[in-house]
């Protein structure tokens, strides 16, 4: 019987723990909203007028991108900046389809793209692609493009522009789907999109917090990377580790809302969970690197500790819900629902429940209305069916990422399909 | 090539502005401060409102549920201090044979959604979480049935408590969540309206969801009771008040987004 006791205390431990910790992400969705709709705007340099424009190499890792590798080429190439002071670097990472033709057609035509193949036992992923390409990049700033991606001509000044102020370390720009009235999946992908970069990137912007610098349609000082080791090969989701080492290190990441850049988004769910797997994989990664070193370091403010952590454990906390879940259905088949039976206790467990389930449709709401989203906005219910479908993804990438570190497993970079042109 | 715009007869204009949208980035909306936090107060009162009167709002509930069940309705206490009406009536236990089947269904459920192409990931994963809730039910009612800890009175006590909760904290909820839209006072007016009208078919949505949680334990057993509660509870109502929302807002969108004044850009 005292066992049964102590396992009830440990379950209704364990829900005051997770009505804490998701109240605190409320919270957020509350301040960052709010801040982004009504607030001052803070806006990246745009309107520097400058001449002397400092060189720079674009990466874009490639495996089998036959379907989309052109595409990026021609907007690269249509770029609105000085030809002589830009490279473009696309790494042909183990390809078995038409990529590597592509790469060489290009190349053949155009002198300032210089492939890499990478072939034979060198080992895939993108992390050792770009690590590969660093070495051979001549360019002061390095700017990262995710092969599906097709930048607006003025991308790559809005982005290099902002390197002007010493203190950053990393500029990243607005990520758009291009594909949004595919299906069902695209569409609402295109809203969570919105939720993320118009709501969430600004309002860190703007508050000085930690904006996240995304791995693609980014832009990173070279010279600073190559000092910080350039990009960690262990970890799945370098973007978020680049940043947090940054940030550590005293430099921060510019966000500019302006510099948009379309992307293809997943067109089915498997691809979709795919991806959230591997993202939450690599971002739980991420956390247990970094939780301790975040607070250590001297460099980041109280609030900057506060958002970095909340940011950490972004992907992990729909692991821990997924286990709220289980404690609660445990929790009443003992007949232990009641968890505070004070009656002012319960009603704040109802106005969190509200509010919290509430919290993310207001979110993404505001920000597709500030996108100029009209009828669209209406499919903002089918979050519900997301949210457990991302909770299971996620949750299944936050095991990953645990036996990583238990088994000292080596993850396997596992590329997102593309769908262009099927 | 630039497009020489005032040359262009005022409806082309107009048709210009149909297609091309205002710049995302860098504009806020400008709106009315007083009218801001006057609805917010408005959401806040009627929350208290709902809240000091929980005893006559569950009378409300039960009264109708009543009527609709043909029962009586009867005084609880909860917590040992909150007054509320509940329906009275009595709930029914699974036969064995019953939760056998369940248990057979819901397992059999939980391996062909393994194996199931068709159904997209997410309805698979609801209904694999759905059938997941059935399946600990039926095992529990084969191994516990008479050590199962709620009656029929403890499960409305709880339903008329979360609901009259949820009734109270919409106003608050939704005057918060509209009131970044006021840029002309006539969105108060229709901020107003919308949440009135939410809240009405919350109250309706309540009652009528109350009856069918009754008349499911009392005809088909208390083995529903957990996927009652966990799959059609609290966050259903989150599903409707947001479809609500989201309504209101693309409305509030096709109207606010035409119109100039009513953004601030910051370059």
């Amino acid at each position: 019987m005292l066992e049964v006791a102590f396992l009830i205390v440990f379950l209704k431990a364990y829900l005051v723990f997770l009505f804490i910790l998701i109240s605190l992400y409320i919270i957020r969705h509350f301040i960052f909203t709010y801040n982004r709709i009504l607030s001052e705007q803070r806006v990246a340099y745009h309107d520097i007028l400058d001449s002397d424009f400092p060189t720079v190499s674009i990466l874009i890792p490639m495996h089998n991108e036959e379907k989309v590798a052109e595409d990026i080429l021609k907007a690269l190439i249509n770029q609105e900046y000085p030809k002589e002071k830009m490279e473009i670097i696309p790494i042909n990472d183990h390809s078995e389809d038409r990529t590597k033709e592509i790469l060489e057609r290009y190349a053949e035509n155009y002198s300032f793209i210089k492939p890499l193949h990478r072939l034979g036992d060198e080992p895939r992923g993108k992390t050792v692609s770009l690590n590969d390409a660093l070495r051979i990049a001549k360019g002061e700033i390095i700017v990262v493009y995710d092969a599906d991606y097709l930048p607006l001509k003025g991308q790559i000044r809005e982005l290099v522009i902002n390197f002007i102020d010493p203190d950053v370390g990393a500029v990243m720009g607005r990520v758009i789907p291009i594909n949004t009235p595919k299906n069902l999946l695209t569409r609402l992908l295109d809203m969570e999109r919105s939720g993320g970069y118009q709501v969430d990137q600004q309002a860190r912007f703007n508050l000085g917090l930690i904006p996240q610098y995304g791995g693609t349609v980014g832009a990173i000082r070279k010279a600073l990377l190559i000092e910080m080791g350039g990009f960690d090969e262990k970890i799945l989701a370098e973007d978020t580790e680049i940043t947090f080492r940054l940030y550590i290190n005293g430099y921060e990441v510019l966000y500019n809302n302006k510099a948009e850049c379309y992307e293809e988004s997943p067109e089915s769910w498997q691809a979709r969970a795919k991806q959230i797997r591997r993202w939450s994989r690599g971002h739980n990664q991420v956390l247990f690197k970094y939780f301790f070193p975040l607070w250590i370091s001297k460099k980041l403010n109280f609030w900057q500790k506060i958002d970095g952590t909340l940011l950490l454990f972004v992907y992990a906390v729909p692991f821990l819900f997924m286990l709220g879940i289980l404690d609660s259905i445990a929790l009443f088949f003992l007949g232990e629902m009641e968890i505070f039976s004070v009656f002012w206790v319960f009603l704040a467990l109802i106005a969190y429940n509200s509010f919290g389930n509430f919290a993310s449709f207001f979110q993404i709401g505001l920000a597709c209305f500030l996108d100029g989203v009209k009828e669209r906005i209406r499919l903002l219910p089918f979050f519900y069916f997301i949210f457990l479908f991302n909770m299971w993804c996620t949750s299944l990438g936050a095991l990953d990422a645990l036996l990583d570190i238990t088994a000292r497993r080596k993850p396997n970079w596992d590329k997102t399909e593309r769908f262009r042109g099927s | 090539m630039v497009f020489p715009l005032g040359s262009l007869e005022s409806s082309k204009k107009a048709d210009l502005h149909e297609t091309i949208s205002y710049a995302r980035y860098g504009k806020i909306l400008s709106i009315n401060r007083t009218f801001f936090f006057f609805q917010v107060f408005i959401g806040i009162v009627l929350t208290l409102i709902f809240l000091i009167n929980i005893e006559e709002l569950s009378k409300l509930i039960a009264q109708i549920t009543s009527y609709i069940l043909n029962r009586d309705i009867k005084e609880g206490l909860l917590f040992e201090v909150v007054r509320i009406y509940i329906v009275k009536d009595m709930g029914r236990f699974p036969s064995f044979y019953e939760t056998l089947l369940l248990l057979i269904i819901s397992i059999l459920m939980l391996i062909f959604m393994k194996f199931f192409e068709r159904i997209s990931k997410p309805l698979k994963i609801y209904l694999n979480y759905f059938f997941f809730i059935l399946f600990i039910s039926s095992l529990y009612f084969i191994f516990f049935a008479y050590s199962f800890p709620y009656t029929l009175d403890d499960f409305s006590q709880l339903y008329m408590v979360v609901q009259v909760g949820i009734l109270s904290f919409i106003s608050s909820l939704l005057s918060v969540a509209t009131a970044p839209l006021i840029v002309k006072p006539i969105i108060l007016l229709y901020n107003l309206i919308f949440i009135f009208f939410v809240l009405i078919y919350s109250l309706i949505f309540g009652i009528v969801r109350y009856s069918i949680f009754l008349f499911i334990l009392k005809n088909y057993s208390f083995l529903w009771m957990a996927n009652l509660f966990f799959n059609l509870g609290p966050l259903l109502d989150m599903i409707y008040i947001s479809g609500f929302y989201s309504f209101y807002l693309s409305l509030i969108s096709i109207y606010i987004n035409k119109r100039l004044r009513c953004w601030r850009w910051l370059f």
